[in-house]
């Protein structure tokens, strides 16, 4: 993590962004222009604070996620 | 008779009904005309379906002839999103790359509806696959710009979104009322921008089945309206279990309750409600706030200090990652209508599962502190949005800052309460306001009851954009 000296706010990590830009860019089946591709960087930063933000809110490793799996069985 | 009926709540219509003054087929060919004539011009309208609707109104005509009555919403032409399924009709998902896809059944709300005798007359307009893709601009679906009817000829504007033409189908009288979907804004924010009434319920209250999914956790579906009064009547008709929805819920629902309050509400207001809004929305929601003292009690809350906008975007991005996986890896979401929508998605694909899986658990925060904190309310309230309805040539950000959103959007949305809003005046450019009323998980009944009474002391929901 680095930090905006102007806004005083932490700022993702650039090698994650750019490995995870890249990450998406390489799952796509296609070539994306400079245009596309700065779009993919920005919204993959937008992810990693958002991400920061969320590890700030505090969790204990008991705290699942809300979800609950259901085993499966058929009827009959 | 056509010149007023368009503005008719359902219990309106339905005593026309029942009166003998129309017919459920002299009805439906009025709208079916409205639809054309009106509807279309503010791009809502993507199927009108005469075809269903004329058999469906004479099946309503002979069974009310014959004094068999489904109920309230009996003969009631009604429009749905187009993102439910309905047999024998292209089902969109407002978007060109499925813009020719059928479905070999209907959604179990279409099929409800059609079991409480509701004559279905329209498939209407929606942002691209319910907005997911973070649309900038009006122009992001297959029929055009979601236009609101109101002072459409002046300024025209934005209907909101995604539930675009529901919203303004409604407000057009094009429908007797409409089904629109919620993930994270879309049936509040068009309820608002076109000046009618929209219930968001709770996460589970309404089968999702043969809807379109943006996200599994966070999609609902519900009623815009009229009335709150009129979304209570339709919900009864669209909430329960459906086995094919495993998250729909068992609990059971009515409208109208067994005893249905007029007054004795309480409500709270976000101490930050109003920062950074309009003033005419200011202004707007604090003659609410009067009014909602005469029915009851209103306190100064604020929300516990939790990530609600970032839970709600991580939770979205990465389910409609692997909801529209194919469509993003195989390059045909370069078809879709608005350029950004085109690659604002991409980044999605390389969202890790530990920050969603984080953004789960972060849910489970929200949910117990939302709970602790409606459990004090009948409905915690605010201004639906911070301002009126964009200008329909502009992107977003250039006539409001996205960010500035209120949190209590992301919030109930992530913590599946149920909400409603309602047209509480008028703001710039002669657009509607909006108020609304976010309740306890499974609370429908108290804010549309605190809603009603709200409407029962102002005239904003009667009022016509036509």
């Amino acid at each position: 993590m680095s930090t905006d000296h102007q806004a005083g706010q932490p700022q993702p990590d650039e090698r994650l962004v750019e490995a995870f830009a890249s990450a998406a860019e390489a799952s796509i089946g296609y070539e994306l222009d400079d245009e596309a591709r700065q779009i993919v960087r920005e919204t993959v930063k937008r992810h990693q604070t958002m991400a920061m933000k969320l590890r700030a809110a505090p969790l204990a490793n008991a705290d699942e996620p809300d979800f609950a799996f259901v085993p499966y069985r058929a009827e009959g | 008779m056509a010149g007023d009926i368009y503005n008719r709540t359902i219990a309106e219509l339905g005593k026309l009904l029942r009166n003998r003054e129309t017919t459920p087929t002299e009805l439906t060919r009025m709208y079916l005309e409205r639809l054309d004539s009106v509807a279309r011009r503010y791009n809502a309208v993507v199927t009108i379906t005469e075809e269903r609707a004329l058999r469906e109104a004479a099946n309503a005509e002979a069974e009310l002839a014959a004094g068999y009555d489904r109920g309230p919403l009996h003969g009631i032409p009604w429009g749905a999103k187009d993102l439910l399924a309905v047999e024998g009709y292209p089902t969109t998902w407002g978007a060109v790359p499925y813009r020719d896809q059928t479905f070999d059944a209907d959604a179990t709300v279409v099929r409800k509806l059609r079991d409480a005798g509701a004559v279905l007359v329209a498939k209407l307009g929606m942002v691209e696959l319910a907005g997911g893709m973070g649309y900038k601009q009006p122009n992001a679906s297959l029929t055009g710009p979601g236009i609101t009817p109101w002072q459409a000829e002046e300024s025209p504007s934005w209907s909101g979104g995604s539930s675009s033409g529901s919203g303004s189908a409604v407000a057009a009288g094009a429908v007797g009322f409409a089904i629109g979907s919620e993930t994270w804004g879309s049936i509040v924010t068009p309820s608002a921008f076109c000046g009618i009434t929209g219930l968001r319920p709770t996460y589970g209250r309404v089968s999702r089945h043969g809807a379109m999914a943006l996200s599994w956790t966070l999609d609902k579906l519900g009623p815009m309206c009229r009335s709150a009064e009129d979304c209570g009547l339709v919900l009864d008709a669209i909430a329960g279990h459906d086995p094919a929805d495993p998250t729909s819920s068992q609990r059971d629902y009515a409208w109208p309750p067994a005893t249905l309050r007029t007054s004795g509400f309480r409500f709270g207001v976000l101490s930050d409600a109003t920062a950074g809004v309009q003033p005419e929305v200011r202004a707007n929601f604090e003659a609410s706030l009067a009014v909602l003292e005469e029915i009851g009690t209103v306190e100064v809350v604020s929300l516990p200090d939790l990530p609600y906008n970032d839970v709600a975007s991580v939770i979205i991005q990465g389910e409609l990652a692997s909801a529209f996986e194919e469509l993003m890896t195989s390059g045909d979401v370069r078809e879709l209508t608005a350029p950004e929508d085109r690659v604002n998605g991409l980044a999605a694909l390389a969202l890790p599962a530990h920050v969603y899986i984080r953004a789960l658990r972060v849910r489970r925060l929200i949910g117990r502190a939302m709970d602790e904190l409606t459990a004090w309310y009948d409905a915690l309230v605010a201004p639906t949005l911070p301002t009126v309805a964009s200008p329909i040539d502009q992107p977003f950000d250039r006539y409001f800052d996205r960010s500035n959103r209120s949190p209590l959007g992301a919030a109930a949305n992530v913590a599946g309460l149920p909400g409603v809003a309602v047209p509480n005046g008028v703001g710039e450019r002669g657009l509607p306001t909006s108020l609304t009323l976010v309740g306890r998980a499974w609370g429908e009944n108290d804010v549309l009851a605190a809603a009603r009474a709200y409407q029962a002391r102002t005239h904003w929901h009667t009022r016509f954009p036509l």
